[in-house]
C-alpha cells in the first residue's frame, strides 16, 4: 500500500514538474517586452544623459583617404570601414590606418565591385560581397584572400546589406519594390539555399530608402531586426531559422499591421507613409542599435523624429527630438556593445554640439576639412 | 649547340614578356580633376581601342552608382578600330571620391576598367 502511494505521489510530482516546465518554457517563448512611449522621459539635449564621450580620429594617408562612411564593424582592436567609394579599410582602435582589404580590378582574385562586407568574428575573417561576380571573397583580418564562394545572381537578387549569422548563413536585407515580398533573406552560402523572413507590409516603388536605414543590429552573438513600417524588434533564432518578436514599441500612434495595408495599393511607398500619418498609424521604428543596457531606435511622429533610448533592464529610458542640438544622433553608425559609435565628417563638426569636449577641440585644431572623419563614442547613463 | 638553345630560350622569353595580350585599351584610364564642387559635374570623352582582329560588342557598363552617366556612339568596336565613350560624373558627397567603371563585352571576357578619382569640395569653392 505504502509502495503504491509512494509511486502515485512520485508520478504526481513528476507530472506536475513536467507541466511546470512546459508552462515556463511556453512563457519564455512568447514573452515580449513592451516599450511604452510614457516610460521614455522626454529630454531636450543628449548631453543630459551622456555619461562619457571618447573621440577617435581616423588617420588620413594616401591609402586611407575615404569618402562617405557606409558601414563600420568592430572586432578586437580593429575597425573595419566600408566607404561610398567601395573601399574597405582596417584601422586600429586608436584610429591608426592599418591596411586596405580587397582590390578592384580585372584579375581573377580582384573584385569587380565591393558591394558590402560582414565580419565572421569566430573565424576572424572578412567576407566581401562582389555582386558583379556573384561571389563572396573571404579574407583574413590581415587582408589575405583565403577563399572565394561562388553564388548565383538569382541568390543575390534584390539583396542590400549583409549580416553574419553563422559559418554557413548570412542575413541579407531585401529591396522594397512592387515585386518584393520579404524584408529579409537568409542565404546558406555553403548549400546555396535561400529562405525568407518577415513579409513586407507595404511594397511600392521609391520607398523610403529601406536599405539606407539600419534595421538590423548585432548584440553579443545575437542578431536583432525590425521590418519596414513595423514597431516590433525581432530576435533571430539560429536554430529555428526564424525571427521571433522580442520587443514591441507602443508609441503615440497605433501600431501598423498587415491588415491595415492589406487592400490598399500604393504606386509609391512614400504614399503609404502619408496615409499612415494622416490616420494616426505608426510608420515604424528604424536605426536600430543595441548596447549592454540600452536599445536605441528612431521613430517619426508628431512631425518630428525622436531618438529613443530604452533601458532593457529597467524598462524605462529617454526620448529626445533629433534637432540642431542633437545632430550627433543622426550619425550613429554602430556600437561595440559598450558604447554607441558615431561617424562625423570634419566639415560637419561645426554643426554638432560637442565643442566643450577638450579631446575633440584638440583633434579639430589639428585637422583639415577633407581629412578622414572622426568617430565619437558615447555611453548613456 | 647548347649556347644556341639557351639563346633561343632567352629570345623566346623576351618575346613573351614583350607581348601584351590586352586587346582593349582606354585613354584616359583614370579621370581626375584639380577642383570640383559638389554642385558641379565632370564630363570626359574616353577612347576605347580594339587592337584585336575581331569586332567586339559591348554588353553592359557596370557603374557603382547613379552618379555616373555613360553614353557611347555605337555598341560595337570594329577590329583595329576605336569608339568614344562619353562619361559624366555628378558628385554626391563632399570629400574624396573614387569610382570604378567596367565595360563588359559580349564576345570577350576582357573588360575595360576606368577609374574616376579626386576630391569634391562643398559649394564654397564656387
Amino acid at each position: 500500500m505504502k509502495v503504491t502511494t509512494d509511486l502515485i505521489f512520485k508520478i504526481l510530482v513528476f507530472v506536475s514538474c513536467v507541466s511546470c516546465n512546459e508552462v515556463n518554457t511556453l512563457n519564455a517563448y512568447v514573452e515580449k517586452d513592451y516599450i511604452k512611449w510614457d516610460s521614455l522621459i522626454e529630454i531636450n539635449q543628449l548631453e543630459e544623459v551622456v555619461d562619457t564621450i571618447n573621440c577617435i580620429k581616423l588617420q588620413t594617408t594616401e591609402n586611407s583617404l575615404m569618402g562617405h562612411v557606409v558601414k563600420l564593424e568592430v572586432d578586437d582592436k580593429y575597425l573595419f570601414i566600408k566607404d561610398s567609394n567601395q573601399k574597405l579599410f582596417v584601422f586600429g582602435i586608436d584610429g591608426s590606418f592599418i591596411r586596405n582589404i580587397g582590390k578592384i580590378g580585372n584579375g581573377p582574385d580582384e573584385l569587380l565591385g565591393l558591394f558590402d562586407f560582414y565580419l565572421d568574428k569566430v573565424n576572424k575573417c572578412v567576407n566581401v560581397i562582389d555582386i558583379f561576380r556573384a561571389s563572396i571573397f573571404q579574407y583574413t583580418y590581415n587582408g589575405k584572400l583565403i577563399n572565394t564562394i561562388k553564388l548565383s545572381n538569382e541568390l543575390l537578387r534584390g539583396c542590400g546589406k549583409f549580416f553574419y549569422i553563422s559559418d554557413d548563413c548570412v542575413l541579407a536585407t531585401k529591396d522594397n519594390s512592387k515585386s518584393s515580398v520579404y524584408n529579409y533573406s537568409v542565404l546558406n552560402v555553403k548549400e546555396k539555399k535561400i529562405s525568407h523572413l518577415l513579409r513586407y507590409m507595404i511594397t511600392g516603388d521609391l520607398t523610403m530608402s529601406f536599405n539606407q536605414q539600419n534595421k538590423v543590429c548585432h548584440f553579443n552573438d545575437s542578431l536583432y531586426l525590425t521590418s519596414f513600417f513595423s514597431d516590433t524588434i525581432h530576435a533571430y533564432q539560429k536554430d529555428k531559422l526564424a525571427a521571433e518578436a522580442k520587443w514591441i514599441f507602443k508609441g503615440p500612434n497605433k501600431n501598423s499591421n498587415i491588415e491595415y495595408f492589406k487592400n490598399r495599393q500604393y504606386e509609391l511607398g512614400i504614399e503609404a507613409e502619408r496615409t499612415a500619418r494622416e490616420n494616426g498609424v505608426s510608420t515604424g521604428i528604424t536605426n536600430l542599435h543595441m548596447v549592454n543596457n540600452y536599445i536605441y531606435f528612431t521613430h517619426s511622429c508628431e512631425n518630428s523624429i525622436y531618438a529613443c533610448f530604452y533601458n532593457k533592464n529597467k524598462g524605462n529610458g529617454y526620448r529626445l527630438k533629433i534637432e540642431n542640438e542633437n545632430r550627433l544622433l543622426e550619425n550613429i553608425i554602430t556600437t561595440d556593445n559598450e558604447c554607441f559609435i558615431c561617424c562625423i565628417p570634419i566639415y560637419e563638426l561645426d554643426n554638432i554640439n560637442l565643442k566643450t569636449n577638450s579631446k575633440l577641440e584638440n583633434i579639430l585644431s589639428d585637422s583639415q576639412d577633407d581629412d578622414n572623419p572622426i568617430l565619437v563614442c558615447f555611453n548613456v547613463k | 649547340m647548347k649556347i644556341t638553345s639557351l639563346t633561343l630560350t632567352i629570345l623566346f622569353l623576351i618575346g613573351c614578356s614583350g607581348h601584351n595580350s590586352k586587346s582593349l585599351h582606354a585613354t584616359p584610364e583614370v579621370v581626375t580633376w584639380k577642383e570640383l564642387c559638389v554642385s558641379d559635374t565632370i564630363q570626359k570623352e574616353i577612347t576605347i581601342s580594339n587592337r584585336s582582329n575581331r569586332n567586339l560588342k559591348i554588353d553592359y557598363i557596370q557603374k557603382p552608382c547613379d552618379c555616373i552617366i555613360t553614353k557611347f556612339q555605337h555598341d560595337e568596336i570594329n577590329a583595329k578600330d576605336s569608339l568614344k565613350l562619353h562619361l559624366t560624373f555628378i558628385p554626391q558627397y563632399v570629400g574624396y571620391t573614387e569610382q570604378n567603371i567596367f565595360v563588359h563585352f559580349k564576345n570577350t571576357k576582357e573588360k575595360v576598367h576606368l577609374l574616376i578619382k579626386g576630391k569634391v569640395s562643398d559649394d564654397d569653392c564656387l
